[in-house]
């Protein structure tokens, strides 16, 4: 057996390795005699015994513990999820790990931060730094992409990873010379004199935080991270973050700081770049550097390299310092804040004087200084010759590139028109025989078009995608406009077009097509997080652009159960908007972004409060009768409906059509589409009277503007049917939304389901509480449902569907069926208006009733009441209705007195609010 | 304070108790970042001792035995961990470091595997050797599992260092093909 040989084979070499070399052999032979198989064990153990180079532990060790710790370590928090890959290094503030953030499909790889952070007081105020960070938007300055906290508790924040080499490490390896790396270090200080511009320190400026890329570029780490962590340790004794060989002295005494405590750290790394040396190195103790610094003793700028034996081998050599940048360390490392350069701005302008040969500032009122540099400057006159002939070809190129662009731009703009052209010339009557055709036949008719012709134009292809796609979208023509921009994406994302923002703009109005077609679904949060990283990426200059798509991802995470997630990323974009100086209807917008959101998310108090800001702001703005007031005052009508204040948002409502009457005139069919629409709300509301006048405003514009045979008109139809349905006239309800529902069903031969569903469960609706729960109204509800069901189901939908074939089963006394669907519709909780609860609880207790329970169906009949009457109040109609149902139900149970109580009150309540015909006056059900 | 009378090392009663402390004590660290980048072993088998030690009035003369049996929970605790990985894993493109990524030339056990699943393989080997060798399978715990250098698991298990070498190595030579052949 192998393991009794090893065994025995290693008791062997124990042994033979007490002997000498020469005995060894001896005994090997007499120990294994003539088993082979014993003595190749015995001369295989003896070499492993002797090989050191087994004697580490094997990765394997080290990874599955690194692998097992990343994942104990970190579940970040929404929105996105993050995997360790391995770590990056640790300093002051917490290990930093090469993270990839998943997103869909797509990852990103950050480089995360998880802080040294024992309170966590102040975690909400990390969370409102990090938006203040998050619009640093600069090509030098590595992004902070998200913060949050993780499962554990710990603060951490996701930053752009850059990898790179730090910037001295890459100027003495690569032996750079003076001004090589004068402009690397300038290109840097731009990057901080634009966080300063924004008001943020950087506060710990070191090499370490200076990457220079694969481009050659310099990346700024951790921006203003330090104050995070200050503003974090703020209430405790915790110390500064800073590395205090950088440190100004101001910091190092734990003084309030300004932009020029940034200009010292600067001045330390200039100095550092061109000697090797910091300037104070020569201080072996940090206390002794720090005291030195403190009282002004310690020696600054470049001689002090001299007492340093130790200068970087990659250093230039000290006797090339030129006396011009020794100055300019020199007057960054005033140990006062105000004798040193005012602002990083002005310590650039004096090294780009001094790489341009113009007298340094710094060395100002040194009388031969000038002329020096003035003879040094036109030493060479053919050279400064040179210098101006090849600016001049750089511009002239630069102009021709400009040029050719602009010639591009306009063919595009061209091809564009020509196919749009082709396919208008279809409605032509000129060209045609017909002269009705839809947009869409037009739209069809443009894409196939395209189809075939620009195969070789990749650029006016995707252009043209995108224009037809947004053109669907605007129909609400099925998908075909999420497919289009979808493929308008790709191109634009192919090497041949190369135009990122395109794809992400086309991607966005995907989204925002799948989330007014379908609401919100993973599709549309697909495409919105394919804009939104789009733009992260390659948006970077544009931090507008940044919060739009913000805002989008904001309305797709919406309603997927991610309404955390969605909150964040629109406070994301408001606080984008806000530092970046948007104009007030922008901020106005992402206050609405923020009210929907919250609405999702249930908060439905904090989401009215957003909307009257973003109206108040627009109103502010002089917004009288503008376009973004009408936006606002529509989601103020549905903020407030969702807070039960259902008259102020009629009240709301008829501002609203005032307003769009002013702005589209009292002709328009967007007045009257609006007029029509706010029927079915009055009428919920008991103004009866009122919905009839709108219906006979509106009904007459519909047909003239649109034709009898549109998708407007059958939605006045549907209207006019639902307003008697509201009050009880079944007979005049019934044909007019049959008629609708014809006109609507010949009109879209399968497209737009939405519309079809409304019509389709209406009309059942109206059948079964008019008494004929018939096949008809059946088959009606079970298409509905069916396709409600396929793909991302929206259980609220659904619910409103399920009601009513409740209803049917419940009218045929089948139980059991209308149970199990009443308690799918009770699954979708406070999602639903209270109407629909109380439908399902009247609808138990007509089950109830025809069980002979009485007193459960009394039981029922209350709740459906009670439901009615908090959330409409006692002069609703359908409160009425269902008090009068209740009081019928308390007498079949034998509570008399009680249902004459309720009939006292509302028996003549319903006489008031519905007209004598009403199935409701009659003792209808409800 | 009054030192009760050091209570004996019973093996059934502290494995269990170890097995909690070293994953509380693990998770702690990585909560507090005090880790780096690896879990340091080491650090908390030896923190697991003094606080066992503490708690059950531990004879500091037993610290040895109980390093080798905090050793062996601190495999349990990772070999756990990477079973509870391994049933819930999605298909091997979802593991980030594959061990042939970061292999090095000199270090053959378990080439190819990803960590999970050579984790366990390592641990089924094992178990195997112990039933040949269980001194050289607690010297190799202590190495890999408590960080213990060789001269350090030469005075905890009270055997001379050279034999410990020999040990480790041979056992390393056996685990490395053994695992050849899985």
């Amino acid at each position: 057996m192998n393991e009794s040989r090893y065994a025995k084979a290693s008791g062997i070499v124990h042994e033979l390795l007490e002997l000498t070399v020469t005995a060894r052999a001896v005994e090997l032979a007499a120990r294994c005699g003539d088993d082979s198989e014993l003595r190749q064990e015995v001369d295989w153990l003896l070499r492993a015994s002797e090989d050191e180079a087994l004697d580490a532990v094997p990765s394997l060790i080290q990874a599955a513990t690194s692998e097992i710790a990343a994942e104990w370590r970190v579940a970040a928090a929404t929105p996105n999820d993050y995997q360790l890959i391995r770590p990056l290094g640790e300093g002051g503030m917490g290990v930093v790990w090469l993270a990839e953030r998943a997103v869909r499909g797509t990852s990103q790889q950050v480089a995360l931060k998880r802080l040294h952070v024992g309170s966590t007081t102040h975690r909400q105020r990390l969370l409102e730094e990090q938006q203040i960070l998050a619009r640093l938007s600069h090509p030098n300055i590595a992004r902070l992409l998200d913060a949050g906290v993780d499962r554990d508790g710990v603060p951490f924040l996701a930053m752009e990873f850059v990898d790179g080499e730090r910037i001295d490490d890459w100027c003495f390896q690569r032996g750079l010379d003076l001004p090589s790396r004068l402009h690397l270090f300038i290109k840097t200080c731009e990057a901080v004199a634009y966080a300063h511009q924004q008001l943020i320190i950087h506060r710990d400026l070191k090499p370490a935080n200076v990457l220079i890329d694969a481009h050659g570029e310099p990346k700024l780490l951790d921006f203003g991270i330090a104050k995070l962590i200050d503003a974090e340790a703020a209430g405790g004794t915790a110390t500064r973050i800073m590395t205090p060989a950088y440190a100004s002295p101001e910091q190092l005494e734990g003084k309030s700081l300004g932009t020029t405590t940034d200009v010292w750290s600067l001045g330390v790394l200039l100095y550092e770049l061109l000697s090797g040396a910091r300037p104070l190195q020569y201080f072996d103790d940090v206390h002794a550097r720090a005291l030195a610094m403190l009282s002004g003793t310690g020696t600054t700028g470049t001689e002090a390299t001299a007492v340093n034996a130790s200068a970087t081998a990659g250093a230039l050599n000290s006797l090339r310092i030129p006396a011009d940048i020794d100055a300019i360390v020199r007057k960054a490392l005033r140990r006062e804040p105000e004798q040193r350069y005012g602002s990083v701005r002005e310590l650039v302008d004096d090294l780009e004087r001094f790489l341009c040969a113009r007298p340094v500032l710094a060395r100002q009122g040194q009388w031969s200084y000038r002329a020096q540099r003035f003879v040094q400057r036109n030493r060479w006159p053919l050279a400064a010759a040179l210098g101006v002939s090849l600016l001049t070809a750089v511009f002239t190129w630069r102009t021709a590139a400009a040029e050719r662009e602009a010639r591009w731009q306009a063919e595009v703009a061209n091809r564009t028109t020509e196919v749009l052209i082709s396919a208008f010339e279809l409605a032509n009557p000129a060209q045609s025989e017909r002269h009705d055709y839809s947009a869409r036949e037009v739209l069809d008719r443009a894409r196939a078009n395209i189809g075939g012709e620009l195969a070789d134009q990749p650029k006016v292809r995707a252009r043209l995608l995108e224009a037809l796609g947004k053109a669907y979208q605007g129909i609400k023509e099925g998908d075909a406009g999420a497919e289009l921009l979808e493929s308008a994406a790709r191109l634009q994302l192919d090497p041949a077009v190369g135009d990122a923002l395109g794809a992400a703009r086309s991607l966005r109005a995907k989204a925002t097509g799948i989330i007014a077609n379908h609401g919100p679904t993973l599709a549309a949060e697909d495409a919105a997080r394919r804009a939104f990283d789009l733009v992260l990426v390659h948006g970077e200059d544009d931090p507008l652009l940044l919060a739009e798509a913000y805002g989008v991802l904001a309305f797709a995470l919406d309603g997927v159960g991610q309404e955390g997630a969605a909150i964040a990323a629109a406070q994301s974009a408001l606080a984008l908007r806000e530092q970046n100086h948007a104009g007030p209807n922008l901020l106005a917008q992402s206050y609405l972004d923020l009210c929907s959101v919250m609405t999702g998310a249930g908060h439905r108090g904090a989401a009215l409060d957003q909307c009257e800001r973003a109206l108040a702001l627009i109103r502010g703005n002089g917004g009288r009768a503008s376009q973004p007031l009408r936006t606002a005052l529509q989601e103020l009508e549905v903020a407030l409906v969702y807070n039960g204040q259902y008259d102020r948002g009629l009240r709301v409502a008829r501002e609203r059509i005032a307003l769009t009457a002013e702005l589209f005139g009292e002709r328009s069919s967007v007045l009257a589409g609006e007029r029509l629409a706010m029927t079915d709300r009055l009428a919920e509301s008991g103004l009866f009277a009122e919905a009839d006048q709108l219906i006979a405003l509106g009904m007459p514009v519909i047909l003239e503007r649109n034709g009898a045979r549109s998708s407007q008109y059958a939605q006045a139809l549907f209207h006019a049917g639902w307003l008697e349905f509201l009050r009880g006239r079944d007979t005049q309800a019934l044909p007019l939304i049959r008629q609708a529902l014809e006109i609507q069903e010949s009109l879209v031969e399968g497209r737009d389901l939405g519309m079809l569903q409304v019509l389709r469960t209406a009309l059942a609706q109206v059948l079964i509480e008019s008494g004929q729960a018939s096949d008809e109204a059946r088959a009606l509800l079970e298409t509905v449902i069916s396709e409600r069901s396929q793909g991302d189901a929206n259980a609220v939908a659904l619910a409103y569907a399920r009601l009513p074939l409740a209803q049917w089963h419940a009218a045929r006394n089948e139980a059991a069926a209308a149970l199990s669907l009443l308690d799918q519709v009770a699954a979708v909780g406070g999602s639903v208006e209270q109407e629909l609860h109380a439908r399902a609880a009247a609808t138990r207790a007509q089950l109830l009733r025809m069980a002979g329970d009485h007193a459960g169906a009394a039981q029922q009949a209350k709740v459906a009441f009670d439901l009615m009457l908090a959330d409409r109040g006692s002069a609703n109609p359908r409160t009425i209705r269902y008090a009068v149902a209740c009081a019928a139900a308390l007498a079949a149970a034998g509570d008399l007195a009680e249902a004459d109580q309720l009939l006292a009150e509302y028996r003549p309540r319903l006489e008031q609010s519905f007209p004598e015909d009403s199935r409701y006056r009659s003792g209808g059900e409800p | 304070m009054v030192a009760a009378a050091p209570a004996e090392l019973d093996a059934a009663t502290l494995s269990p108790l170890l097995y909690a402390e070293l994953k509380a004590l693990a998770a702690r660290a990585l909560r507090e970042e005090r880790a780096g980048h690896t879990l340091q072993t080491t650090a908390l088998v030896h923190e697991a001792w003094l606080r066992v030690a503490d708690q059950r009035q531990l004879d500091p003369r037993n610290r040895g035995q109980f390093l080798g049996l905090s050793a062996q929970m601190m495999r349990r605790v990772l070999v756990d961990h990477a079973r509870r990985r391994s049933a819930a894993k999605r298909p091997t493109s979802d593991t980030r470091v594959m061990l042939s990524e970061i292999q090095s030339a000199n270090d053959p056990i378990l080439a190819g595997l990803d960590t999970s699943t050579g984790l366990i393989t390592l641990d089924g080997a094992l178990e195997r050797l112990r039933e040949i060798s269980p001194r050289q399978v607690e010297i190799i715990d202590l190495k890999f599992f408590a960080g213990l250098e060789l001269e350090e698991i030469a005075d905890t298990i009270g055997v001379a260092r050279p034999t410990v070498v020999r040990d480790w190595r041979m056992a390393r030579a056996w685990l490395q093909r053994e695992l050849a052949h899985e």
